[in-house]
């Protein structure tokens, strides 16, 4: 009884304070794009989606285990997320205050998918995540300039800090998304998606062209070594993985806005 | 009160089913599904499938047998009925008394395409015996036990899927107890899968 008493004063103070309330969800136009796997300049259609405007945070992240016993430390299936799930937290529902609005970080992709369906949302595609990762502050084509690309890869070659700096301290894209880059590596719901290694009539070209002999110079666009890095990231992940900047944001359909 | 008492009814209750099954000498399935699954269980996945009968399917209810699982697609030309000889290769190959503690399950990864009318097509095509399950589930189940199984797909048309041909052993209580990414080298599954069989009987008597 007394611990129930204590998480419901727990989601009230939240409520209060206005941390941990679902982030924003954001308009992304979609469009033709070509992935960095894409073999032979193939171009993938994506449809138009909403894209949340910040990564997920520890409050947030508390808001959804107070609610969701299962996900908490104490309590998480081992298949779900290894043994350093939420390894910065100093409890199952605590944290130290001044990362309320850090990004959750050490979440498995099984905990990230679950907090998307608490609240009718869902993981980005690969494909998605990568077209709104494209935009600089000024194009949705950000990629193209070379000085957008440097500051990525400047990111890229930085040591990770302890403890990511708060959502919303990087960058805010066209489409007015924060930090798709320069604060963590975000989580995507296809992440086991290339880098196969079988073949269904020959497509281990897929991992040929990616990975063997060529290295980045068989991929499509041998000047975008960041997203060379990202597929190859995802690639390495198991679902129950945890790592120390690894989040995640949540997208959803369009017609999410007109079923509420 | 009348809660209270009620409450108080279904715990000597349980409390009474489970002696009954502690000192059941048999160690029937029952008995075995009682006991908690262990974390690193894939069988703790909640989600819902349909067999190839268009029956409801839970993955916990292949608890108590080892099993033989891949992913194929019903329009595959390549690798996946190679995947299939494969496993019925096993079947074939382990002795007759682990065949009896062993299943067989292939779950689509081509939901929308592969309902279970075409899944027990295909299973009679290949001959497939009762102790085979071929599994259907949502875009979003199926993505989940392939990412539990370490298998990637892809989609890379409107037929074809490109994807590992993971062929995983899993315990009487669902956990992954061996796993080869390549076809060829079957033996390596039989043995995994007669050890499996064995430490069942060593593990829950």
């Amino acid at each position: 009884m007394g611990t129930q008493v204590i998480e419901t004063l727990l989601l009230l103070t939240l409520s209060l304070l206005g941390s941990g309330q679902d982030s924003s969800l954001v308009f992304i136009p979609g469009g033709e794009m070509t992935p960095f796997y894409s073999v032979g300049s193939q171009q993938v259609r994506v449809e138009p989606f909403l894209l949340e405007a910040y990564p997920v945070t520890n409050a947030q992240f508390l808001r959804f285990v107070l609610r969701n016993p299962k996900w908490r430390r104490s309590q998480v299936q081992r298949v779900f997320a290894e043994k350093n799930y939420l390894a910065h937290w100093t409890g199952d529902l605590s944290f130290p205050p001044e990362l309320a609005d850090r990004p959750v970080v050490n979440i498995s992709w099984f905990a990230a998918r679950a907090f998307g369906q608490s609240i009718d949302r869902r993981l980005p595609t690969q494909d998605e995540w990568e077209l709104a990762a494209q935009a600089s502050e000024t194009s949705p084509q950000g990629s193209d300039d070379p000085d957008f690309r440097q500051r990525i890869l400047t990111w890229y070659s930085r040591p990770t800090a302890n403890v990511p700096i708060p959502v919303g301290s990087v960058f805010q894209n066209v489409y007015g998304v924060h930090d798709l880059h320069g604060l963590i590596w975000e989580w995507v719901e296809d992440y086991n998606t290339v880098l196969v290694t079988g073949d269904s009539r020959g497509d281990g070209e897929l991992n040929r062209q990616m990975y063997c002999a060529a290295g980045v110079s068989g991929t499509l666009d041998p000047g975008d070594y960041a997203a060379y890095m990202r597929y190859g990231f995802r690639s390495s992940l198991g679902p129950n993985y945890t790592v120390k900047n690894l989040g995640f944001r949540c997208a959803a359909d369009m017609a999410w806005k007109e079923e509420r | 009160m009348r809660k209270f008492i009620q409450i108080c009814l279904v715990l000597a209750w349980s409390i009474t089913l489970l002696g009954c099954q502690r000192s059941s000498p048999t160690g029937s399935p029952s008995a075995h599904s009682e006991m908690p699954l262990p974390g690193e269980s894939i069988y703790n996945l909640e989600s819902r499938w349909l067999d190839q009968s268009g029956r409801e399917f839970q993955l916990r209810s292949l608890r108590g047998k080892a099993q033989v699982v891949a992913m194929i697609y019903g329009g595959c030309q390549g690798a996946c009925p190679r995947i299939i000889e494969e496993l019925r290769q096993v079947e074939k190959l382990i002795s007759e008394k682990s065949s009896e503690e062993a299943g067989f399950v292939l779950v689509t990864m081509d939901p929308e395409v592969d309902s279970s009318e075409r899944l027990s097509a295909l299973a009679r095509q290949y001959e497939l015996g009762p102790r085979w399950r071929l599994l259907r589930g949502s875009q979003e189940e199926t993505r989940e036990l392939a990412a539990a199984l370490g298998v990637k797909y892809k989609k890379i048309s409107d037929t074809d899927f490109a994807h590992s041909n993971t062929i995983t052993v899993l315990s009487s209580s669902g956990t992954v107890a061996h796993q080869k990414q390549d076809l060829g080298g079957v033996e390596k599954s039989v043995r995994a899968l007669e050890e499996a069989v064995a430490t069942k009987d060593l593990c829950c008597p």
